[in-house]
């Protein structure tokens, strides 16, 4: 009985590989990720930080792009034309234009997205990794207004199961972020 | 004859009442023995004695005034047949003298230090105390120090180490009873209880599982523990031990039972419990507060020692989420450049911390010091600054190391559970953690330790079976011996 039980777990421990064993200095981690639709093609920006050398005291900020038929399909192929792998873990924000918000269904098929993300509407995200921000990581920086947003009106984050009407915009062409709330 | 090498091979063997055929008997036995040592004694100027015992082992003063002396200047009146009977009454000082037609006791006598006295026309003989080996004395163990409270440690000698005990307890309910195990070395050993305190079932069964050792000799008292314990090949404890007098003398008022073997300053107690592991010797000399302080950090060490390195490890391979992200990314950076994976750095590092460890305790004290400082501090920055580790990692596993050192009685064990621990966590990530957290729960409450749970004061917590596990009470409130006692009422509760 005893010998069965431990060829069990014997078989567990072989078989598992490892399995989601990854190493945290070898990916990016994504802090913001943006869909843009123009037409039938559908382009997605994403915001990450990596390190490269361990002397730099802040880690490097990176901008990449990708173009597919539908999210998913744009989203995977810039996955793949990858060498390091996306880590979603610390997805900070989602910004989405304003023919994406109609169905943001389409995150759910995102494998490994981040439930606490907020989810922003912006008018065009292909300015959006253009900008500079208060911080260098516009994700988080994003994260920040809308936490000050919600203490101060006393509201709550729309998240990523947020309805569509109560997504906040985010309006990239003033010198500041300025997030107005909708409905 | 075939000599299995035990005394017993000469339990057929009697004496035969000529002095000259017995003490080539003797002699033939100890051939090639070159500190034996006879000395012949007329008795009376008729009866042909001899003396026999073993250089070095004797006391020779003490022999000299109360042996050989007494014999030479004895009195025999006219007539009077010399017997040992007779020399052991009439003449001999010696304090301990005892008649026997035993070979093997004979021996055992010889070997043992007592000096042996054979008659001529006798076919018995005298073993007369006179061991007299040199010990070290009594010192502070080293591996249990205390600040406060007794300093006296137990030493190579079985009889003195339970004359130790004896004078902490003052009472006709010590009970001592003697064995010998090994068949070569047959060593002595006492077992030591208090009568009204002890279950007869586990004396019994104590009693049983030491008559069973087959083994040549027992030259520390692990020998006998390896043999006799339950779950013989658990990472934990089932077998309490100490080098001092005042534990076992605590241990037996809890109604368990200490054996003394000669040769070696550890005893053995038994049963022994998990939550025994997180106490230290000093607890019950300091106020109860510090005392509990002390303890409830023990066990919050063992978890730090046990699952930070697998922890961290499972934190920085699957699950990034749980990290903060300024945390995650400063972990990242810091490890850019190290060229192995972080599994393998974690184990690599617990096993040079167990190096450096293994290295200082074999050497001089002061080598030692040094020691620490090169490898702690040269080697380990030296390595961080070369990027062969990330210091995230190098910080992890040196607080895990550190805490372990808070439970000295675990530190074998916590070695193997850590690799464990973090082997289960690169694999399978917390859920591994948490599934041989899981299985370290189960197996610790199935052990027993000669009959007793080994969880006995978990099992059913209450403040009367936490009250000296979990924390140490105020001696007030301890009311109740262990579950494991015939009598369990320590205190009447109206005093």
């Amino acid at each position: 009985m005893k010998k069965s039980i431990l060829l069990v777990f014997l078989f567990c421990f072989l078989l598992s590989g490892c399995t989601g064993y990854r190493e945290i200095e070898r990916g990016y981690f994504v802090t913001a990720i943006a869909f843009s639709k123009s037409g039938e093609s559908v382009s997605v920006f994403v915001e990450a930080v990596f390190s490269s050398d361990v002397t730099n005291e802040k880690s490097e900020r990176v901008v990449l792009k990708s173009v597919g038929n539908s999210e998913k399909d744009a989203f995977e192929s810039l996955e793949t034309s990858l060498v390091k792998p996306l880590y979603l873990e610390h997805l900070g924000t989602i910004l989405l234009e304003n023919e994406s918000v109609e169905n943001i269904a389409f995150l759910k098929q995102i494998n490994g997205i981040n439930d606490g993300a907020c989810v922003v509407k912006t008018s065009d995200a292909t300015t959006l990794f253009k900008n500079d921000s208060p911080s260098g990581i516009l994700g988080y920086d994003i994260v920040n207004l809308i936490k000050k947003q919600n203490k101060k009106n006393n509201t709550k984050t729309t998240l990523y199961n947020a309805d569509n009407s109560c997504l906040p915009t985010v309006d990239f062409k003033k010198e500041t972020f300025i997030l107005q709330w909708n409905g | 004859m075939v000599l299995s090498g035990s005394v017993n091979d000469y339990k057929d063997v009697k004496l035969s009442g000529k002095i000259s055929s017995d003490i080539a008997l003797f002699k033939s036995i100890f051939s090639r023995d070159a500190v034996l040592r006879t000395r012949e004694i007329l008795v009376g100027g008729v009866t042909r004695c001899y003396l026999i015992f073993m250089d070095g082992m004797v006391n020779s003063a003490s022999q000299g005034e109360t042996v050989v002396e007494a014999l030479i200047e004895a009195k025999i009146p006219a007539g009077q047949k010399v017997s040992c009977e007779y020399i052991a009454q009439n003449i001999l000082f010696a304090n301990e003298v005892n008649e026997t037609a035993s070979l093997p006791d004979m021996l055992r006598a010889i070997l043992y230090g007592d000096t042996l006295l054979i008659a001529d026309g006798s076919t018995t003989a005298l073993t007369i105390n006179t061991k007299g080996w040199r010990t070290r004395g009594i010192k502070e163990p080293d591996s249990e120090r205390v600040l406060q409270g007794p300093r006296e440690g137990f030493d190579e000698a079985a009889m003195f180490n339970v004359a130790m005990i004896r004078r902490k307890l003052l009472t006709p309910d010590l009970c001592i009873e003697f064995m010998r195990i090994g068949r070569r070395s047959d060593t002595p050993i006492f077992i030591c209880y208090l009568g009204s305190l002890v279950r007869e079932n586990m004396l019994k069964e104590l009693k049983a599982r030491l008559e069973k050792i087959d083994i040549d000799g027992i030259l520390d008292s692990n020998y006998i523990a390896e043999c006799i314990r339950d779950n013989k090949y658990s990472l934990l404890k089932t077998m309490g031990s100490t080098e001092r007098p005042d534990i076992v003398a605590a241990r037996l008022l809890e109604g368990r039972i200490a054996l003394v073997v000669d040769g070696t300053p550890v005893v053995l107690t038994i049963p022994y419990l998990f939550s025994e592991n997180f106490q230290s010797d000093e607890d019950y000399y300091i106020n109860f507060t510090l005392a509990s302080f002390a303890r409830v950090l023990r066990w919050l060490s063992f978890f730090i020692t046990v699952s930070v390195p697998g922890v961290f490890v499972a934190l920085v391979t699957h699950h990034f989420e749980l990290l903060p992200t300024h945390f995650a990314l400063t972990v990242a950076r810091l490890r850019v450049g190290v060229p192995i994976a972080s599994v393998v750095e974690c184990l690599a590092l617990i096993f040079a911390f167990e190096i450096l460890k293994e290295a200082g305790l074999r050497m001089p004290q002061n080598l030692g010091h040094a020691l620490g400082v090169v490898g702690g501090l040269v080697v380990g920055q030296a390595a961080v600054e070369a990027g062969i580790i990330s210091a995230p990692m190098l910080i992890a596993v040196a607080f895990s190391a550190i805490s372990g050192l808070m439970i000295p009685r675990m530190m074998s064990a916590i070695f193997y559970f850590r690799i464990l621990v973090v082997i289960a966590c690169a694999v399978w990530g917390l859920l591994g953690y948490f599934a041989l957290a899981s299985v370290f729960v189960i197996r610790v409450f199935s052990i027993e330790s000669f009959g007793v749970d080994y969880t006995e004061s978990f099992a059913a917590p209450r403040f009367q079976t936490l009250k000296d596990s979990l924390f140490r009470a105020p001696w007030n409130f301890m009311k109740t011996r262990p579950i494991f006692n015939k009598n369990r009422v320590r205190k009447s509760s109206k005093k």
